[in-house]
Order: structure tokens, then C-alpha cells, then sequence
């Protein structure tokens, strides 16, 4: 009878007594084929030592990020209240002294999603009584240019670079009984500097972007005594050009635009810098 | 992005589980996906397979082949980011990634990885299991010798006999069916140590089973070799790509519904019966039933068991492993035979498997 493979495995990594070591080594001088299943695993562990060792090329890397922003399209993020109890300012005694500590802003509310990690803080500026919201995340892509959803009250907010968004006054009554989710991007197109150059945009120039789930864009490029722009229509999504309303947002650093289109309509924005990224994103 | 040492894959693989939307947990499983997948592609042309891209001279191949492989592994549907891993997670029942042992996450991970690299090159018609040619000449040759026999070849077949039996082949005899041939090469194999041995010991166990005739089809020697030679020396999801892994969710799927029905059948047609035949206690009849479903979660995903006695030792306490032969060898083995048998029918009568039926 042969050592099972679970025996050999366990004897090539050095992880049986001695006296099944003896046993099996005996065995190894005298049957070719447990000899080879033996050389068979080692080539195979030798080829994953190998291949752990080394590094992974750029191309790999390349995939790991679409495959990741894939994996979030269209995701629906939801918040949790962390707690419910707004900040109060502390009550001053005379003991304090004169100098009272006013902060500039309340936290109104704080709401969180473990998986993936992102914190949403509801804030009110004291000094100028504007209330807006914040995103924390270790990962801009969770924070940056997304849209936060308040389904009971139909409204949607796009974040900026920094992560936060305006909320109108009276949009807050008890934030935290509404309930708060993060809505990601179905697809995001990314113009690059060396894609476009609007300083030789002396007359309008199509360029058609598409994504590998069949998302497909128009972006024009306009120069205009005014300034350089750009228009965004969308001719499919998922490969269907008969898609409904869909908000598009458009940011290049700290500028941005969002608007609700439909087939025949486009979003125009005014390009901030002729050498920075433009970010298209495309929301259902 | 850095590498990662082995030591680390089965943790790395549970934190992503848990947060696969947590960049940090997917860049460190993507990059331990793509250094298995090289690996295992390094692998299998040390071996001898012709991979595609290997013509190409720009870059690295493996590298090229490994991220078309990826691209397929790790996508996401509009629904569900990542439903290869996690509808196989999932069925495995793994809904609970936290309390799951990372050793037994990185063995599940590692036989769905190489289930769909197999998969996917025989997708890419890569030649089939170069070893297996390798493995029918060193059996062609060994025919040759003058103990063997050959009779002239009768529409297309050779025929082959040991030359000691020339004057008795007991003609009026039926032919020894396939299945039986399949028999006879395991336990040959079982006893033998060389492959000269292995092929003398089958010829002599074929003249044993004396309701049959003493000589074999040739073709049908050397694919029952091929088989046991696939089953035990290239063990560990080494074997060579015949026929893909139905691991495509929907037929995940059914083939976890099908484990299900038939271990609730197993249970009461089966051990239930022994119970009251009073071979095995209740305790001892769970154990059995855990040994089956192990047993046929292996033969579904990865095509590949171990020995009985193997799924046996697992289950069972260090106290009734030494008994086995005397006391449970029977029962066990009836136990997970029916099951197997009860479960390859129940597959042939879903319809989402029936393209598969020549897997089964």
C-alpha cells in the first residue's frame, strides 16, 4: 500500500515523526510513482515560492484597479448612525475662567459603514449657520465625487474632492432618522492630460470613451472665447442606448458638475486646467 | 502592491472575505490570486503543457496569461462584486468568513483557483496533459515486451494477453467489462511499485477474474492507467486538464443541493439502516455522514478524493481509527459507495448539469 498523498505532502514539508519518516523514505526508495507525486509537489511548491518572490508588473496592477472599480460600480453603501446625540456645547462655569472655548462648527451627526470603511459626519458651520456633510474614508474612491443618497426625502448630493457636500438650510430637521447611503458610480471615464489638449482646441473635437461593460460616452471639447469646455452625452450604458435618466457628474480637482440627462441631452463644464485629470462619472 | 509570503495567504484571503470592498484586503488577495496563478502556470510548463502566449516575446507570458486568467477570476457582475469566489465561498458555507479557519480558507482557495486556470485553458485549447502521452508511451513500451502478447488488430482493436496464457484464453468467456478493467489497474497499482510491475500485476489479476477472458483492448489498458495514474500521482489539483471544474455558480449551485438531498437520503436509507442493524451507534453514524459530505464536496469541486480510509481518520476519533479494517471498514465504505452513486444520479437528472453528464 502507498502513503496517502496527505502522508506525503505532510513528509516533503518536514511535518511528520520519525518513524513515519523512515517509513515513507524506505517506501520512496523502492515505488516510482510515489517518488514521483513527490517530485511533482515539490516542483509545484518550488514554482510558488518562486512566484511569491517576485514582484507584480505594472499590467497586473493595471488590472487590479479596473477589476476594483468594477467591483464597486453602482454599489449601494449603507450608514449606520454611530451615535444619535448631537454635540452640545459644554456648560461654562466661572471656574473655567473668562476665555469660553466656542467651537466653529456642531456635529449634528455621525453615521458610519464598517464594510467598506467610511465615516459620514453631519456638520453645521456656526459662524456662517450652513450645514454640510463629510465623508472620511482611508480611500478617496469612497469619499471623493460621490453621491450620497437620502431616499425618504428624494434627494442626492455629489461630494466634492474633499469630500464634502452642501446641504441646503431646513434640509435638516433630525438627520439622524433619515436613512444615508453612498451611492458609487455605475462607470467612471478618466481623461487623461495626453488624451486632450485644449490649448490646440481651436474648433470642437469628439472623442468617444467606453468602458469593457459597454458604457459609452461622447466627450466634445470646445474652445470658446470664453474659456475651454467640454460636453458630455452618453450613448449607451450596459450597451443599451434606450437608459432612462442618468446623473452625470464631471470634476477636475476642485470644480465639478452634476446634472440629470437623458439620450439627446448633455452636461457642458467648464475645464479648470488644460493639464489636470477630468473624471466623468455616470450614476442610475 | 508587495509579495506576500505564503505563511500569510490563508489570512489574507479571510480579511478580504470579510471586506472585499476594502481596498487594502483586495489589492493583497488580488496580488496573492496573481502569484498563485503564476505559480501554478510555472508549474504546469515545467510539466510540459504548451501554454498559449509562450510564442510571444515581449514581457513575460506567464504574466500575460496570468492576468487574462484574472480578469475572468475576480470580475464583477452589475449585481455582485466578485460572485466566482463568493458563490463558491458561500455554498461551501463560508456565509460566516470571521469564524473561518484561514488554513481551510487558503485549501478551499487554492482548489477554486486551479479549478478555473484548468478550466480556462482548456477554454484556450491548450494541449491536453502532456505527461499523459509521456506516461502511454512508457506503457507502449512496456507491451513490447515478450511477455505480452498482441493479437492482430480486429477493426481498429489490438488485443493484449500475457504470453503464459497463450494457450488459455478462455475464448468462450465474455470480454472483461471497462469498469472492471478500472478495478483491477486501482488494485494493481495499489500493490505494485513500478509501472512494469503495475502493468504485469494487472494482467495477472485480469487472469484471476476467471468469468471473464484473459486479455484486454488495448485502448481501453491505457486509459484506465491513465486514470489511476491521474487519481494518485498527480494528486493536489495537479491533474492534467481533461475536462473542466463545474465550478460556474448556477452549477455550483446544483451540485450543493444535490450533496444536501443526498446526504438526507444517506441518512435515512442508509445509516439509519446500520443503526438498527446495530453496526454503528448514532454518534458514529454523523461522523459517517460528515465523511460523506466531505467526500463528495471534494469529488464535485475538484474532481479529486483521497482514499476512504483517509475521510475516515478525519472524522473519526484517534481511539476508532486503529479498528478500521475490523470494525468499520464495511460500513464505511458502503456508506460513502452508496452515497456517491445516490448523487451522481441524483446530477444526471438536473438539467443545469446535464452538459456536464460525461464529468459525472
Amino acid at each position: 500500500m502507498h502513503p496517502s498523498g496527505k502522508e506525503l505532502k505532510r513528509f516533503i514539508e518536514n511535518r511528520l515523526d520519525e518513524l513515519s519518516v523512515r517509513r515513507i523514505k524506505e517506501h520512496l526508495q523502492q515505488c516510482e510513482f510515489c517518488r514521483e507525486f513527490v517530485e511533482n509537489y515539490r516542483l509545484f511548491g518550488q514554482s510558488l515560492d518562486d512566484a511569491a518572490e517576485e514582484s507584480i508588473p505594472p499590467e497586473a496592477l493595471q488590472l487590479a484597479d479596473r477589476l476594483y472599480s468594477d467591483a464597486l460600480a453602482g454599489r449601494i453603501i449603507s450608514l449606520e448612525p454611530l451615535f444619535s446625540k448631537a454635540s452640545e456645547p459644554k456648560l461654562h462655569l466661572a471656574a473655567d475662567g473668562e476665555k469660553e472655548f466656542r467651537p466653529r462648527v456642531q456635529n449634528l451627526t455621525t453615521l458610519y459603514s464598517e464594510n467598506p470603511e467610511v465615516i459620514m459626519r453631519v456638520m453645521r458651520d456656526l459662524d456662517s449657520g450652513e450645514d454640510y456633510l463629510q465623508l472620511i474614508s482611508d480611500d478617496p474612491a469612497f469619499s471623493a465625487h460621490v453621491m450620497v443618497q437620502v431616499p425618504e426625502l428624494k434627494r442626492e448630493l455629489i461630494t466634492d474632492d474633499s469630500g464634502q457636500a452642501m446641504l441646503e438650510s431646513g434640509f435638516l430637521e433630525v438627520p439622524e432618522k433619515l436613512t444615508w447611503q453612498i451611492k458609487m458610480p455605475e462607470a467612471v471615464f478618466s481623461l487623461e492630460p495626453l488624451v486632450y489638449d485644449p490649448n490646440k482646441t481651436e474648433y470642437a473635437k469628439d472623442i468617444v470613451l467606453e468602458t469593457e461593460r459597454q458604457d459609452k460616452i461622447k466627450v466634445t471639447f470646445e474652445g470658446k472665447t470664453e474659456g475651454k469646455q467640454i460636453s458630455i452625452r452618453i450613448l449607451e450604458l450596459d450597451g443599451k442606448t434606450d437608459f432612462g435618466q442618468v446623473k452625470v457628474s464631471v470634476s477636475q480637482r476642485h470644480a465639478s458638475a452634476f446634472k440629470d440627462i437623458k439620450r439627446d441631452e448633455s452636461l457642458s463644464f467648464d475645464l479648470v486646467d488644460t493639464k489636470d485629470v477630468i473624471k466623468v462619472r455616470l450614476y442610475q | 502592491m508587495t509579495s506576500f509570503t505564503r505563511d500569510s495567504y490563508g489570512y489574507i484571503i479571510k480579511a478580504f472575505l470579510i471586506s472585499p470592498l476594502n481596498r487594502k484586503a483586495f489589492d493583497s488577495f488580488f496580488g496573492i490570486c496573481y502569484q498563485s496563478t503564476v505559480g501554478y502556470l510555472r508549474y504546469l510548463k515545467a510539466k510540459g503543457f504548451q501554454l498559449p502566449h509562450e510564442h510571444r516575446t515581449d514581457g513575460d507570458p506567464l504574466a500575460d496569461l496570468a492576468i487574462d486568467l484574472l480578469g475572468t477570476f475576480l470580475y464583477s457582475s452589475r449585481d455582485r462584486p466578485f460572485p466566482v469566489i463568493f458563490s463558491y465561498f458561500n455554498k461551501l458555507g463560508y456565509a460566516q468568513p470571521c469564524e473561518a479557519d484561514p488554513d481551510d480558507l487558503l485549501h478551499r482557495f487554492t482548489v477554486l483557483l486551479r479549478g478555473h486556470i484548468r478550466q480556462q485553458l482548456a477554454r484556450l485549447k491548450v494541449q491536453q496533459a502532456p505527461q499523459i502521452d509521456h506516461l502511454k508511451r512508457r506503457f507502449k513500451e512496456i507491451l513490447k515486451d515478450v511477455r505480452f502478447k498482441i493479437l492482430p488488430k480486429s477493426r481498429g482493436e489490438e488485443w493484449i494477453y500475457l504470453a503464459q496464457h497463450c494457450d488459455d484464453r478462455r475464448k468462450e468467456r465474455p470480454l472483461l467489462p471497462y469498469d472492471e478493467l478500472l478495478q483491477i489497474a486501482e488494485k494493481a497499482y495499489l500493490n505494485s511499485r513500478s509501472r512494469t510491475d503495475w502493468c504485469l500485476d494487472i494482467f495477472k489479476l485480469v487472469n484471476e477474474a476467471t468469468q471473464y477472458q484473459n486479455l484486454v483492448k488495448k485502448h481501453e489498458l491505457l486509459a484506465a492507467i491513465v486514470s489511476v495514474n491521474s487519481k494518485y500521482v498527480e494528486a493536489d489539483g495537479l491533474q492534467p486538464v481533461c475536462l473542466p471544474t463545474p465550478v460556474e455558480a448556477l452549477l455550483t449551485k446544483t451540485i450543493e443541493e444535490a450533496i444536501v438531498e443526498t446526504l438526507s437520503w444517506l441518512k435515512e436509507s442508509v445509516l439509519d439502516r446500520f443503526i438498527h442493524k446495530v453496526r454503528i451507534d448514532s454518534e458514529e453514524a454523523e461522523r459517517f455522514q460528515q465523511a460523506a459530505e466531505k467526500y463528495l464536496s471534494d469529488l464535485a469541486h475538484t474532481g479529486q478524493t483521497d482514499s476512504l480510509p483517509e475521510y475516515f481518520r478525519e472524522v473519526m476519533p484517534e481511539g476508532k481509527r486503529i479498528t478500521y479494517l475490523s470494525d468499520y471498514k464495511y460500513v464505511f465504505e458502503t456508506t460513502i459507495n452508496q452515497a456517491v452513486e445516490n448523487f451522481k444520479d441524483r446530477l444526471k437528472k438536473k438539467s443545469t448539469v446535464l452538459k456536464y453528464r460525461d464529468y459525472f
